[in-house]
C-alpha cells in the first residue's frame, strides 16, 4: 500500500543519484512496469530441456503473466498465454507434463500443440462467420532461444534478443560453455521462494557486495566457527566457504570489477568466492571438458570467474555455479524467485552435486544465508510503504568508471553503478510514447 | 500401588513398545525446538547424519534435484551456531513456535529403525508495523527418520521433511522444521 498518489511522470521519481521510495510500493508504478518494462523486454521463461519431446509442456510466467511453453508436434517450442480463448479460463492446470491436446476444463475447447483450436462443443450453433482458425491460443509475439534458454517478448517489435543481451550474452556462454557436450539441462522441479516485497530489491541486492559483510555477518561467523573446529576436514564442505565469503573485507570487493551494460540494465561482478568456494571440478571433469574443447580452451572456460550476472529485469545467472533464477514480479509487494540448478551434460555427477549444493544455499527459503536477505527485503518494503516521500541515495561510486569498453563499462565492485544503470533503463522504458516524443523534439 | 498389581499389567508388544519409544523421542525433539534448545536438538543427530527437505514429493535422492535444504552434520552445526547468535536478523524478534507431532509409525530394521510422523508447526513473529493481520503461519507435512538405537538411546541418522507446501514459493523459514 502506498499513501502518496504518484506523479504520472516517472522521470520525477528517479534522479541520477537517488530514487523515490514509492517506486517500490506504488501499485500504479507496478502496472506501468508490467506494461512498459516487462511488456517490452526479453524475459527468461524457461529452458528447452523442460520440453524435450513433442507435446511436453511446462507452465511459467512472462513477468507476471502465466504462460504455457509447449514443444509442438513439429518440434518447435512455442510460448502461449495460458488461457482458453473462450472465457479466458486457465487452460493448462498442471505445472508440467506431456499432452498432444490441451482441453479447457470449463467447456472443453481443445487445442493442439501448435495452439490451433481443434474442437469445441456444439459447433453447429455458431454463426457461419465463426472460424476455429480465429480462436487459436494467443501466442507471445516473439520467442527466441539462446543456447537452450527460452526468452519471450510481449512486444511484436523492438530490439532482437542478441541486441537486448549485448555483452551479457557472454554470461550465458559462461554457463553453457562449461558443459563438455555443449548443452545443459535444468532441474525438473525448481526451487521457489517468495517475499512480500518488490522485485527490484532482488536486482539491487545481488550485485551489492557491501551488504554481505553486514547482513550475512552472523552466517559467516557461524560457518567460520564450525570450519575452525573441523580443520582440514572443512574443505569437504564448500558451503561453509560460501557462507564465510560474505565476511571478506571491503578491500577485497573493491579489487573486483563490476561490469555494467551500456544498453539495458544488465550487470555482473567478478567472482569473489573463487578462493574459498571451489566447485568439485576434479580431474575427471577437466579431462571431459578438455577432450571436447582442447586443453587450452578448457582452461580458458574454467578461468572465467563472474559471480552473478543480472539480465534485467527478469533473470540472474551464476554460470560458474550453474544456478539460474527467474524473478517473477507478482505484485508491487510480492515477488517469486524460481531457481534452477543446471546439469552440465557430459560432466561427471560430482559437478551437478556441486551445482545443487550451491543452488540450495543461494536460493532456498530455508537457506542460512537467504533468510537474511528475505527478512531485509520484507522489512524494507514495510518501511517504504509507510513513509511518504523518502529519497534513497544510489550514489556510491558515482563518477568513478574504471574503463570504458565496447558496449560495457567497468567499475569497482563496491559501486552502485549497476543500480544507477538499472534506473536509467527503467526510467526510459516506463515513459509514455508521448514523453518519448517530447524528449526527441 | 502394590508390586502384585504391577505384575498383572499385560506386557506391551515389541511393536507397541517401539512405537511408544519413538513417539516420545519425536515429541522430545519437537519440544527442544520449541524451547530453542538448538544445541540439544543437534545432539539428537548421529555424527554422520543428514537432514533433507526436498522440493518434490517424488524426489528419491537429495542429489537428483535442488532441495530446500540438504545438510550434513557440519552444515547443521553452522545452522545451529547461527541460530544461537544474539543478533540474527530474521530472528529479531524471535519466532515463537508450537509443534505438534502425531500419527507416529515405527518399523524396526536390521540396524536402522524407520519412523514417520505428521507434524504441524505454527510460527509467530510479531512484527509490529506489519498491517496484514498475518500474525502466524502454519507449516505442515510429514517427517521420515532413520533412527539408531545405541548406548545413548535413539539417535537420528537421517531425517527427511516433506512439507505439503514444498513446491510453492516459500517465504523465509529460519527455524528448523
Amino acid at each position: 500500500m502506498t499513501r502518496a498518489s504518484p506523479p504520472q511522470d516517472v522521470r520525477l521519481l528517479v534522479r541520477e543519484d537517488s530514487v523515490h521510495s514509492s517506486i517500490y510500493t506504488d501499485p500504479g508504478i507496478f502496472e506501468l512496469e508490467m506494461k512498459r518494462l516487462f511488456g517490452r523486454s526479453w524475459i527468461l521463461v524457461g529452458h528447452t530441456s523442460q520440453v524435450p519431446e513433442a507435446g511436453a509442456y511446462v507452465t511459467s510466467r512472462l513477468g507476471r503473466e502465466p504462460v504455457l511453453i509447449v514443444r509442438g508436434d513439429d518440434g518447435e517450442v512455442r510460448v502461449f498465454h495460458n488461457r482458453c480463448t473462450h472465457r479466458g479460463a486457465k487452460l493448462c492446470m498442471m505445472p508440467r507434463g506431456v499432452s498432444r491436446r490441451f482441453t479447457c476444463p470449463y467447456h472443453g475447447w481443445t487445442y493442439d500443440t501448435a495452439g490451433n483450436l481443434r474442437a469445441l462443443p456444439a459447433p453447429e450453433e455458431y454463426p457461419a462467420n465463426f472460424k476455429l482458425a480465429d480462436h487459436g491460443l494467443k501466442s507471445v509475439p516473439r520467442v527466441a532461444v539462446y543456447r537452450g534458454f527460452i526468452f519471450a517478448n510481449n512486444a511484436a517489435d523492438g530490439p532482437d534478443l542478441m541486441t537486448f543481451l549485448g555483452h551479457m550474452r557472454t554470461s550465458i556462454d559462461d554457463l553453457v560453455d562449461r558443459a563438455p557436450d555443449d548443452e545443459i539441462e535444468v532441474s525438473v522441479a525448481p526451487l521457489r521462494h517468495r517475499y512480500k516485497g518488490n522485485w527490484k530489491f532482488t536486482f539491487e541486492n545481488l550485485n551489492d557486495t557491501l551488504h554481505a559483510g553486514v547482513a550475512h555477518a552472523v552466517a559467516a561467523k557461524a560457518a567460520s566457527t564450525v570450519s575452525a573446529r573441523l580443520g582440514d576436514e572443512a574443505a569437504n564442505h564448500p558451503a561453509l566457504g560460501m557462507m564465510m565469503a560474505n565476511a571478506k573485507p571491503i578491500s577485497s570487493f573493491q579489487a573486483l570489477d563490476l561490469v555494467t551494460a551500456e544498453s539495458g540494465g544488465h550487470s555482473y561482478f567478478g567472482g569473489h568466492m573463487g578462493l574459498s568456494y571451489q566447485p568439485k571440478v576434479g580431474d575427471e571433469y577437466f579431462s571431459a571438458l578438455a577432450a571436447a574443447r582442447g586443453e587450452a580452451r578448457a582452461r580458458e572456460i574454467l578461468s572465467v570467474d563472474r559471480h552473478v550476472t543480472l539480465i534485467y529485469p527478469s533473470s540472474t545467472w551464476h554460470g560458474r555455479y550453474q544456478t539460474v533464477r527467474m524473478v517473477h514480479p507478482l505484485r508491487a509487494d510480492l515477488t517469486e524467485v524460481v531457481s534452477f540448478a543446471c546439469r552440465l551434460k557430459g560432466a561427471p555427477d560430482g559437478v551437478y552435486e556441486s551445482a545443487l549444493m550451491y543452488c540450495n544455499n543461494a536460493s532456498s527459503a530455508l537457506s542460512s544465508v537467504i533468510t537474511d536477505d528475505l527478512e531485509i527485503y520484507e522489512a524494507a518494503h514495510r518501511m517504504n510503504a509507510t513513509l511518504d516521500g523518502l529519497w534513497l541515495p544510489i550514489a556510491r561510486g558515482a563518477g568513478a568508471i574504471r574503463t570504458q569498453e565496447v558496449g560495457h563499462r567497468r567499475h569497482a565492485a563496491t559501486s552502485e553503478a549497476y543500480i544507477r544503470n538499472q534506473y536509467r533503463f527503467w526510467s526510459e522504458a516506463l515513459q509514455s510514447d508521448e514523453q518519448h516524443r517530447e524528449a526527441a523534439e | 500401588m502394590s508390586e502384585g498389581l504391577e505384575l498383572k499389567r499385560p506386557a506391551l508388544s515389541d511393536a507397541a513398545t517401539l512405537r511408544s519409544r519413538v513417539t516420545e523421542f519425536l515429541e522430545d525433539e519437537a519440544d527442544l525446538l520449541d524451547a530453542k534448545r538448538y544445541r540439544d536438538w543437534l545432539a539428537l543427530f548421529a555424527n554422520e547424519a543428514w537432514y533433507w527437505v526436498p522440493v518434490a514429493p517424488d524426489q528419491v535422492h537429495p542429489l537428483d534435484g535442488p532441495s530446500h535444504l540438504y545438510e550434513l552434520r557440519p552444515l547443521l552445526e553452522a545452522r545451529v551456531e547461527r541460530l544461537m547468535a544474539a543478533k540474527l536478523i530474521p530472528q529479531s524478534p524471535p519466532s515463537r513456535t508450537c509443534r505438534i507431532v502425531g500419527g507416529v509409525r515405527a518399523e524396526p530394521g536390521a540396524s536402522i529403525i524407520r519412523a514417520r510422523a505428521k507434524f504441524t508447526m505454527v510460527e509467530s513473529r510479531i512484527l509490529y508495523e506489519a498491517d496484514d493481520l498475518e500474525d502466524q503461519r502454519i507449516l505442515a507435512g510429514e517427517a521420515t527418520y532413520g533412527l539408531i538405537d545405541g548406548a545413548d538411546g535413539l539417535r537420528i541418522v537421517w531425517k527427511r521433511v516433506d512439507l505439503i507446501t514444498s513446491e510453492a514459493g516459500l517465504r523465509g523459514v529460519t527455524v528448523p522444521l
